[in-house]
């Protein structure tokens, strides 16, 4: 086992070796100072007992004790310090790493993952990761170098053979350890799993309060809660009664070998062997070597659990990324042709391919329409330029389908394969209006701001800048706090955005009125814990976001579906304006809003079952005409109960 | 004002959740009872070993008397047993206690949060309230493990100790008091700082969670924007934080704690040494070497139980911390759970004169005045932030009109049980929400009585058939987080299909239809026509062509009701509304 823990802390022990080297030197000189009082005071007693105590004698034992207790303290402080430091600077490492491994994933990762589970993950697993590395290390050497050393002092300044009589019964203790720790371990991650359920069943109810109340199902709701919550307390307890027999297990055998000590002490002592004093000082050693004991409960309960939590963190850490660029990515400079051919595409964990068999080319400069039913695939089709998804090629695509062809020319873009190319430059050239807006916790206009391109777009991390935030975690105390907190001042660098880009973009996805009823403007908070904003005024702010960068490649997905009619005229008309001689991609429900696309594709069941232009749609009189027809005479008929005056509009 | 409040929970916060114990008598009772045994056990061990010592072993005789040597064993072995058994189950006694306490707290939690007002869901993170849930009642579970055992064990143990110093030597008791002052100093200044710690400490975990929902939430735009570099440094931001002050705490440890109170032991012992060696040396006092042992043994107990104490201090800030967490959510005032209950509604609604405004003077709604009656549909226009959602946020009571009044069947909403009036009510909303669970149980809830067949039956009324037809597993496929793997629009008919089921009196289309194409539309246009017969019918909506069979519509603007009347009259009004018609027909023709 301690095998498997050495490897799995391997990361750990490489940066903080130096730390844990001054924590071992200090520690085996504060316990060899630890050591020495029982001796003084058996010594002493001796002394009284036998009337030669002289007065120099003592004064000299009473000074030297003083000093060995300011270097105990000194010492002390030190080890102490670095070695529970260690689990402050595991807890950090580990929880970055996390995120940094998080920020890299793409949609089958998060399948796997539940939020709750990653929250529980980063705070829970890694606090019990973190105590394998201060604490733990600390029980580690109390319950090895500590105890080895008080039975040499034991055997040396006593007798040996009262000294290995009264250790014999503590390999017991071990063995029983060993015993409940194993079980420990399966209850813990148990444990841990409950606690997991809890947190993700808690957010759910958060995050989906208004269907609760809207629906009166607050019961059911907390029926349900309640299940996981007794489920929570009965893997505590059942973790709770194993954690309790440590301590009563450890003190039985010190029980015992005290009453080993008592009994063949006394003999000893019939036979001048040891001295009354030296008994005394073997009880108090006895005494001592009860925390090493306890330690060694300890010390396994921490490791059993670290164990289950580094499995669990590993999974995370471990994590096969789905989407990867190649070794010598290609950097885009510019989109200017994307083709499709024979392109199928799986939603991650479906077995049914949700665009099949598509084939059509966009040039630089067009806009193409992306029409059809609900689940027809057009946000799919949408989503494919930018690879957050795994296509064919990708690994789990391939797990998914041995048989598909080699993908090389699937998808392309500028005549290239698409997974040649370095994901993030082509991301540069494209924005990106999602079909459910987010927002972060950030001011509006931060929000909007994150569309901005910037050069600190680096990454993932490089070695270099891991390295370097390795060595600044080496530093002191004093040093890192300073430079934390002056990192806090500094806020980030604000991307080099004009106030005229900005107020441009709110412009066009007419904000600007909306802008001004914000109680605090453009620096109105928003997210989760910002000020709540109507759908539409998400919609539009999402769209801003994308413009801000003026990308070669607008992706708009159905992403006026909350608006009013006139708001929509007003950004469709801008974004038409704004658009000219580049290249954007629609989905929309309302046919009115692609009918001057360059090219529409309607989409049925994932396959392409119509495309052309918006004439050429309308003579095939198909899905598209009769949907077109439909929504026009829904919209007249609207109109036509006016009485006439707009009939010919 | 808000810091003040946040004083004073500080300060109650442990005495209220003290009263907690109240959920746990018996079990905190008998663990009480077991921890004073386990003490008086623990400390009659070292005072037979101190007689043996004092006399019946001598040097070079050994044992003096066997009888009594014998029996002395035998009481120190029985007292190890006994500690034993009164320790394993004092602590299990305990931790019954915590665990209990902790579920209890839990429910209590969450059976609240279900009756805050949506309001309050507005400004707090989803993250922050599971981590009151779970986190924070983890801590108070600590709090009711270590506090109230070991503190209260530390406590009595050192009162034993002293005690028995004081019964075999007055002038051992007053050496040992020499350490107080200095314990006492230590004890506020450990208290001090690792209360701000821990708080800050704790403040910063909950950060890191919310922050990391975000993450994970928007993850698809971080990516697509190339920003993970910005979130990744924001996200490092907080942590350093929470390493900062955990370092903090680490030094403290190291300069207080164990530390300082072994070093203490250690000054003692050589008090006690001069104090025993003097008046050996001098003759004028001499001393036992049994109570020399056992002044030392008690010693080294004590401040074993001094430092744990502090230890545990830290424990107890931090569940103070926790409980200040929590009871800021529970003294947040609930929406009351009375109210006359609602067997049926008949399904009239009416708006009176209402104002309302989601942040002071800024008026979303005014005087807003309409009535609905039952079986009727009536649809509400207009711009984006006219108040349209507003007026179904109030008809849920999501939030309480500033004035006026929101009747159903004429009974003033907030006279009534709002969660049996809900029951009557299905809304379908923008950005559908899904619980995890089957796309069955998504649609019937769970409710008894509806079953897989009125799911799937639901599904196909609202137009869903298709989508149905490519589930590999119908009704009962896997919904996971957030059913993140259907589109907007499948996630909208499951939706729809959902306030189906639930069979309502008074149903509301919140832009229903906004993901869903034409053809699909057209499908649930027949759904509603025929769903809306025989029940009241509240309708907002962007697309004008979805609001035609509505026999009253509202035109909002700037939360007044500018326009109203049936389709026909405004037309012919040539208001804002046949204007908004006529931007649309012109559109779709353009």
């Amino acid at each position: 086992m301690l095998f498997k823990l050495k490897r799995q802390f391997q990361w750990f022990l490489d940066h903080y070796r130096r730390e844990y080297f001054i924590a071992i030197i200090t520690v085996a000189v504060n316990y060899a100072i630890a050591i020495a009082p029982p001796w003084f005071a058996g010594y002493i007693a001796d002394r009284i007992f036998n009337l030669d105590l002289t007065m120099e004698s003592l004064i000299y034992f009473v000074i030297m004790l003083l000093v060995l207790t300011g270097i105990y303290y000194a010492t002390g402080y030190l080890w102490s310090y670095y070695l529970i430091k260690a689990y402050d600077v595991t807890e950090l490492m580990a929880r970055q790493r996390t995120m940094l491994k998080i920020l890299n994933q793409n949609a089958p990762f998060f399948q796997a993952q539940t939020t709750g589970s990653l929250m529980g993950k980063s705070t829970n697993d890694i606090n019990a990761m973190a105590e394998m590395a201060g604490f733990g290390m600390m029980t580690l050497f109390d319950s090895t170098l500590y105890q080895f050393a008080i039975i040499a002092v034991m055997a040396i300044g006593g007798s040996w053979q009262l000294t290995l009589l009264t250790v014999l019964p503590y390999p017991l203790l071990i063995f029983f350890s060993k015993k409940i720790g194993d079980r420990l371990y399966t209850e813990y991650d148990f444990a841990q799993q409950a606690f997991d359920d809890i947190n993700d069943r808690v957010l759910e109810n958060i995050q989906g309060i208004r269907v609760v109340r809207a629906f009166a199902m607050e019961d059911q709701e907390q029926e349900g809660f309640s299940k996981l919550s007794s489920n929570l307390n009965r893997q505590n307890m059942k973790v709770a009664k194993l954690d309790a027999l440590f301590m009563p297990v450890s003190r039985l055998i010190q029980g015992i070998s005290f009453l080993v000590a008592l009994v063949v002490g006394a003999r000893l002592i019939s036979t001048h062997a040891i001295t009354v004093g030296q008994l005394m000082s073997h009880v108090f050693y006895l005494g001592m070597l009860a925390w090493p004991m306890i330690a060694m409960g300890d010390f396994i309960n921490i490791s059993q659990q670290a164990t289950a939590s580094v499995d669990r963190v590993s999974e995370i850490w471990n994590w096969k990324e789905e989407i990867t660029d190649p070794p010598e990515a290609i950097l885009c400079p510019s989109i200017q042709k994307i083709e499709f051919q024979n392109f199928s595409f799986f939603w991650p964990g479906h077995n049914e391919p949700v665009l099949k068999d598509l084939s059509f080319s966009i040039s630089s400069g067009m806009t193409v329409g992306v029409v059809g039913r609900v689940g027809a695939g057009k946000t799919a089709l949408l989503k494919q330029l930018l690879r957050t998804y795994p296509q064919e090629g990708d690994r789990p695509m391939l797990e998914q389908d041995k048989t598909l062809p080699p993908p090389a020319e699937r998808l392309t873009v500028n005549g290239l394969p698409i997974r040649l190319f370095d994901r993030r430059s082509l991301r540069r050239q494209i924005g990106y209006v999602p079909q459910e807006s987010i927002l972060f916790s950030l001011s509006v206009r931060n929000n909007i701001l994150m569309g901005a391109r910037t050069k600190e777009e680096n990454w993932p991390i490089r070695d270099k800048d891991a390295a370097r935030e390795i060595a600044f975690w080496k530093n002191p105390y004093r040093t890192i706090v300073e430079e934390v907190e002056a990192r806090e001042k500094t806020p980030p660098p604000p991307p080099s955005v004009s106030d005229d880009l900005l107020t441009h973009v709110i412009q066009i996805a007419d904000f600007e009125k909306d802008v001004e009823q914000l109680p605090q403007g453009l620096d109105t908070m928003t997210g989760e814990q910002g000020i709540a904003l109507s759908g539409g005024q998400k919609q539009r702010i999402s769209i801003a976001r994308a413009l801000l960068s003026d990308p070669e490649v607008l992706i708009l997905d159905d992403c006026l579906s909350a608006v009013d009619a006139i708001t929509e005229k007003n950004v469709l008309q801008a974004l038409t304006r704004e658009r000219r001689g580049k290249t954007t991609l629609v989905s929309s429900h309302r046919l009115s809003a692609i009918r001057d696309a360059d090219l529409i594709l309607v989409l049925e069941d994932g396959r392409i079952a119509a495309r052309g232009t918006h004439e050429e749609l309308m003579a095939q009189k198909g899905w598209y005409f009769e949907q077109y027809e439909l929504q026009q005479l829904e919209e007249k008929r609207a109109g036509q109960k006016e009485g006439g005056s707009y009939a010919n509009g | 004002m808000r810091t003040d409040k946040q004083n004073n929970t500080g300060r109650y916060g442990l005495w209220r959740l003290a009263r907690y114990a109240r959920y746990a008598v018996p079990s905190l009772s008998i663990g009480f009872i077991l921890t004073i045994l386990t003490v008086v056990f623990d400390l009659l061990g070292p005072y037979i070993v101190s007689l043996l010592l004092d006399g019946e072993i001598i040097a070079g005789i050994g044992v003096r008397d066997v009888g009594t040597f014998t029996t002395m064993i035998l009481f120190y072995a029985a007292t190890v047993l006994l500690s034993l058994v009164t320790r394993y189950g004092g602590s299990i006694a305990n931790q019954f206690a915590a665990n209990h306490v902790a579920m209890v707290m839990q429910g209590e939690i969450f059976a609240h949060v279900q009756r805050l007002p949506v309001a309050y869901f507005d400004t707090l993170a989803a993250g922050q309230v599971v981590s009151r849930v779970t986190n924070d009642t983890k801590a108070v579970r600590v709090f009711f493990t270590t506090v109230l055992s070991q503190l209260l064990m530390a406590f009595v143990f050192a009162i034993g100790i002293l005690f028995g110093l004081f019964s075999i030597d007055w002038r051992l008791f007053a050496i040992a008091s020499l350490s107080f002052p200095i314990l006492f100093f230590l004890f506020r200044d450990f208290q001090k700082k690792s209360l701000s710690f821990s708080r800050e400490y704790r403040k910063g975990i909950s950060m890191l969670n919310a922050s990391m929902n975000e993450n994970i939430h928007g993850i698809e735009v971080i990516q697509s924007f190339n920003r993970e570099r910005d979130i990744y440094d924001n996200y490092s931001r907080i942590n350093d934080t929470v390493f900062r002050n955990g370092l903090g705490m680490t030094r403290l440890h190291a300069y207080s704690g164990w530390n300082v109170t072994e070093a203490m032991n250690y000054l003692m012992l050589a008090l006690a040494l001069l104090y025993f060696g003097i008046g050996n040396i001098r003759g004028t006092n001499l001393v036992p070497v049994g109570h020399l042992y056992l002044f030392i043994d008690y010693m080294i107990r004590f401040f074993a139980q001094m430092n744990r104490a502090m230890q545990h201090i830290g424990n107890l800030e931090r569940a103070r911390g926790a409980a200040d967490h929590i009871f800021e959510l529970l003294d947040r005032q609930a929406l009351p759970d009375d109210g006359e209950k609602v067997e049926s509604i008949l399904g009239d609604v009416a708006f009176e004169q209402v104002t309302f405004a989601y942040k002071e003077d800024e008026h979303v709604l005014r005087d807003v005045s309409f009535e609905v009656p039952r079986g009727t549909t009536a649809a509400f226009v207009g711009e984006t932030g006219a108040g349209k959602s507003t007026i179904m946020n109030l008809l849920f009571s999501f939030y309480e009109p500033e004035s006026g009044r929101v009747l159903i069947d004429g009974h003033d909403l907030t006279t009534l049980n709002k969660r049996s009036a809900r029951s009557h009510m299905a809304i379908v909303t923008q950005d559908p929400f899904l619980f995890t669970g089957t796309i069955e149980s998504n649609i019937t809830l769970n409710r008894p009585g509806l079953t897989a067949t009125h799911a799937a039956n639901a599904l196909i009324e609202v137009g869903g058939d298709s989508f149905l037809a490519r589930l590999s597993e119908g009704v009962k496929t896997e919904v996971k987080e957030r059913g993140n793997e259907f589109s907007a629009g499948e996630r909208q008919l499951i939706s729809f299909a959902r306030a189906l089921a639930q069979n309502p009196t008074v149903l509301i289309l919140d832009e229903a239809t906004s993901h869903i194409d034409t053809e699909t539309e057209g499908i649930i246009q027949k759904g509603i026509e025929r769903l809306s017969r025989g029940r009241t019918t509240l309708i907002i909506a962007h697309r004008l062509s979805t609001i035609r069979h509505a026999s009253r519509i509202y035109v909002l603007d700037h939360g007044k009701i500018v326009e109203e009347g049936s389709h026909e009259e405004l037309m012919n009004k040539g208001g804002i509304f046949a204007n908004m018609v006529e931007m649309q027909t012109r559109q779709s023709r353009r």
